[in-house]
This record gives C-alpha cells, structure tokens and sequence, in this order.
C-alpha cells in the first residue's frame, strides 16, 4: 500500500469509524449483500484517509454505516416475520 | 438530552434485547425448536452463506462447547475475538472519554484482506468436496 504524506501532516489525523466489525456482524448475522458493501466501504474509509483524502473517507464512512445499518434492520425485520411465521405454522400444525 | 444520551439509550436497550436473545439461544437449542429463523438466504436459494449455522454455532458457544461451534461456523468463531474488541471500543466510545477512537484497526489491506476471506469462505463453503464440506454446517 503506497504511503501518501497527508496534506498538513503532522496534524492529528480525524477519528473516522470505519464501521467494520459493525459490517462483519451484519455479513454473518443477517443480512449478507449489505453487509459485504458495508466491508467494502470500511475498506475505503482507511484507503482514502490514509491517501489524505479526509471528505472521501468521511462519505465512504458514511456509505458503510448507511449499508449497514440497512442491512441489521432489513435483516432484523425479515427474521422477526420468518419467526412470527413458524410459530403461526407450529401452532396450526398442532391443530 | 444529548446525542451522546441517545447513544447511551440505544445501547443499553440492545444489551437488554441482546441478552434476551442470548438466553432463548441458550435455553433452547435450534435443532430441536422450530421457532428458530431459518436462514433466508438458504430457503431461497440452497447455497450456504456466511452466515449459515451462526445460530446453531452460537448456541454452542454458549454453552462452551467451542469445538462443536467452530464446525457450524468456523468463520464466526475466528472473528468474535475481533468483534467483541470492536464492540469494546464502541462501548468506550459510548459511555468512556469522550474523545476515544471508535476503531484503530485501520490498515486498508488488512480490511480488504477481510473482504476476500469472507468471500472465499461464501464460494468454498458451497463445493460439495472435501474438505470444503467442513466448512459447510452439518446437516442436523
């Protein structure tokens, strides 16, 4: 990976969450594409910022929490109707 | 109330849902419920994804049997070290010094090194030949 100095080095760099461990629960957990953008976009974050390009790393940040996010509560949701589901197709069945 | 109040908030709500969550996990076994979600992904398409056999793997881990865990999904278990420190700063953040970092993993390779592994692991853990069926979940 090429070091690039960052323009005004020497001052602290931002503090950007880059949403990654965030992405990796989301890629296992529940809901897989978004999850993998997310990853993708965690990836940018430190890319850019260590290339000095803070707007970018902060919209690639943004994009990662966005995906994210997205993809816990589609996932969430989806689960939450599969499970109200088989509970439904377990009592019928007992009838 | 602040944003950072919010934050706080939010947390302790999903510590209460999580717990919840992790003691029907632990209590029941997905095997033998049937309430248990199964995976979306899988009932529409029958390719395992990575996350296929989280839930049965979880289970198992509660009750500390990381071995059998690790063959439901080898993925998960290698990573929770990495997740729990994640969600360890992410709390720090939350309610510590205002000013902690959120993450310093933050070397671009390591992160697309990331990227590729779970995307071997999603194409692997679906070739029907050994030993890629290990890392696919046990029929139960």
């Amino acid at each position: 990976m090429t070091q690039y100095q960052a323009p005004g080095a020497g001052a602290p760099a931002p503090k950007i969450d880059n949403w990654l461990w965030q992405s990796i629960v989301c890629t296992i957990c529940c809901c897989l594409p978004l999850g993998i953008a997310g990853i993708v976009f965690a990836a940018q974050v430190n890319g850019k910022l260590a290339a000095g390009d803070v707007a970018g790393a902060q919209e690639s940040a943004r994009k990662a929490k966005m995906f994210t996010l997205i993809g816990i509560g589609v996932g969430l949701v989806v689960n939450i109707i599969v499970i109200i589901l088989q509970v439904v197709a377990a009592m019928a069945a007992q009838q | 109330m602040t944003r950072r109040h919010g934050v706080q908030i939010a947390w302790v709500s999903a510590a209460v849902l999580i717990a919840a969550g992790a003691w029907a996990l632990w209590h029941f076994g997905p095997d033998t419920q049937r309430f248990f979600p199964k995976c979306v992904f899988y009932e529409a398409t029958g390719y395992y994804c990575p996350g296929c056999g989280a839930t049965r793997c979880a289970h198992h881990l509660l009750h500390g049997d990381v071995v059998t865990a690790f063959r439901f999904n080898p993925l998960l278990v290698l990573v929770l070290p990495y997740l729990a420190w994640g969600l360890w700063r992410q709390l720090r953040r939350a309610f510590g010094p205002v000013d902690s970092t959120p993450q310093k993993f933050a070397r671009p390779w390591l992160i697309w090194a990331v990227f590729v592994l779970v995307t071997l692991y999603f194409i692997l853990r679906n070739i029907p030949v050994t030993p890629f069926t290990y890392l696919a979940p046990p029929a139960s």
